[in-house]
């Protein structure tokens, strides 16, 4: 290659290779690199890794967008005990006043938490592996440019090649961490029904006489 | 034997650096079977006078005994307890459960407090409603019935 091609840097920029034969892929990107560092080097593998790398950094924001979500929906949820305990000062008081002990309220309200926790969970895990199976299903397709396919496109179609990459977008569905997920917001769920249960103990009954 | 006891009773509350008195020693039996009313102007203790023999606060100072059972002697869990069992509120707003019905409502406490069998339950709340006239409204809810009606209930 050196003898036939003056591979001046000012002139190429990228180099494609014809895949015609996979195992020679590596020698020749390392003869290529060797005799000028800076040129890329292209074939059809190596841009469906490209696609592939620009698939796994999408994965990698869903998981970033996971947390985000899961985080707000934490606090989400946290004011939803506050506000539920917040209405229902009365009731409780009632409830106190017709004899219920602290130790009845708190399995009562950590009861209700708990409920709504797993249907939650069990209806949130059940959405989003319909979704992910959805998406694992689905295929994105390519075209490669012109300028970087192995043939140029003003050749009649039976000598170009197929220059259309199809991948299978990425999906990986880490049952390890979805348990482990789902423990922790349970564990923080209850965290939070346990602080505010502080909250109850403070709801004495003789407050609803004065309305 | 007097069914509730007040002797020398008296009730401070402490508002920052102010005492409040609200009771100033008082002395009073009540017989069973007898029917009292407490009446005064605002302000002169009357809620604090029920709140101390419904074992909702107890006296400063002083004896109350309700039922046979001296109030002081009860902690919290007894007090709800003593509550429970030989207290009945009848509350200016009803503070009936909304989401249950009538018959559910007068079920409450004896299922969730008293845990009553099922079958003494049943019995015992059919004969309340009969005893007030609410058998034809037991499946209605709160706001489904009058005023006279829930008042009826607790």
């Amino acid at each position: 290659m050196k003898k036939l091609y003056t591979l001046d840097a000012d002139r190429f920029s990228n180099v494609v290779l014809l895949r015609s034969n996979p195992a020679w892929e590596g020698d020749k990107e390392k003869a290529i690199k060797s005799i000028h560092k800076e040129l890329l080097i292209f074939s059809e593998r190596t841009f469906t890794r490209e696609i592939q790398d620009q698939l796994r950094l999408i994965s990698a924001s869903g998981r970033i967008m996971f947390l985000v979500l899961g985080s707000a929906l934490l606090v989400a949820f946290g004011l939803l005990i506050v506000f539920n305990l917040k209405t229902r000062e009365r009731e409780i008081a009632v409830l106190r006043m017709l004899g219920w002990k602290l130790a009845d309220l708190k399995r009562q309200f950590i009861g209700e938490t708990l409920v709504l926790l797993g249907i939650s969970l069990v209806a949130g895990n059940i959405l989003a592996l319909a979704g992910l199976s959805y998406l694992h299903t689905r295929t994105i397709s390519m075209e490669l440019p012109w300028d970087i396919s192995a043939r140029p496109h003003f050749l009649p179609q039976e000598n170009s090649i197929e220059r259309v990459i199809t991948a299978q977008i990425p999906i990986h569905l880490d049952w390890l961490s979805l348990v482990v997920l789902s423990a922790v917001f349970v564990g923080i769920f209850l965290a939070i029904s346990y602080m505010l249960f502080y909250r109850i103990r403070n709801i004495k009954p003789q407050e609803i006489q004065r309305g | 034997m007097s069914l509730i006891l007040a002797e020398n009773v008296r009730k401070e509350y402490q508002t920052g650096e102010v005492t409040v008195r609200a009771l100033k020693g008082l002395n009073f039996a009540i017989e069973p079977a007898s029917f009292v009313s407490f009446v005064g102007p605002s302000g002169s203790g009357k809620t604090t006078l029920l709140n101390l023999i419904g074992c909702l606060d107890k006296p400063t100072e002083g004896r109350l005994i309700v039922a046979d059972t001296d109030v002081l002697s009860l902690d919290r869990k007894q007090s709800a307890t003593f509550r429970g069992n030989n207290i009945g509120f009848i509350f200016q707003d009803f503070n009936l459960i909304p989401v249950l019905t009538v018959y559910e409502n007068i079920e409450y406490p004896l299922l969730m407090v008293r845990n009553t069998p099922a079958d003494e339950r049943k019995k015992r709340v059919s004969d309340l409603l009969e005893a007030v006239g609410m058998m034809g409204q037991k499946d209605k809810y709160p706001d489904q019935i009058s005023g006279g009606q829930k008042q009826r209930l607790p």
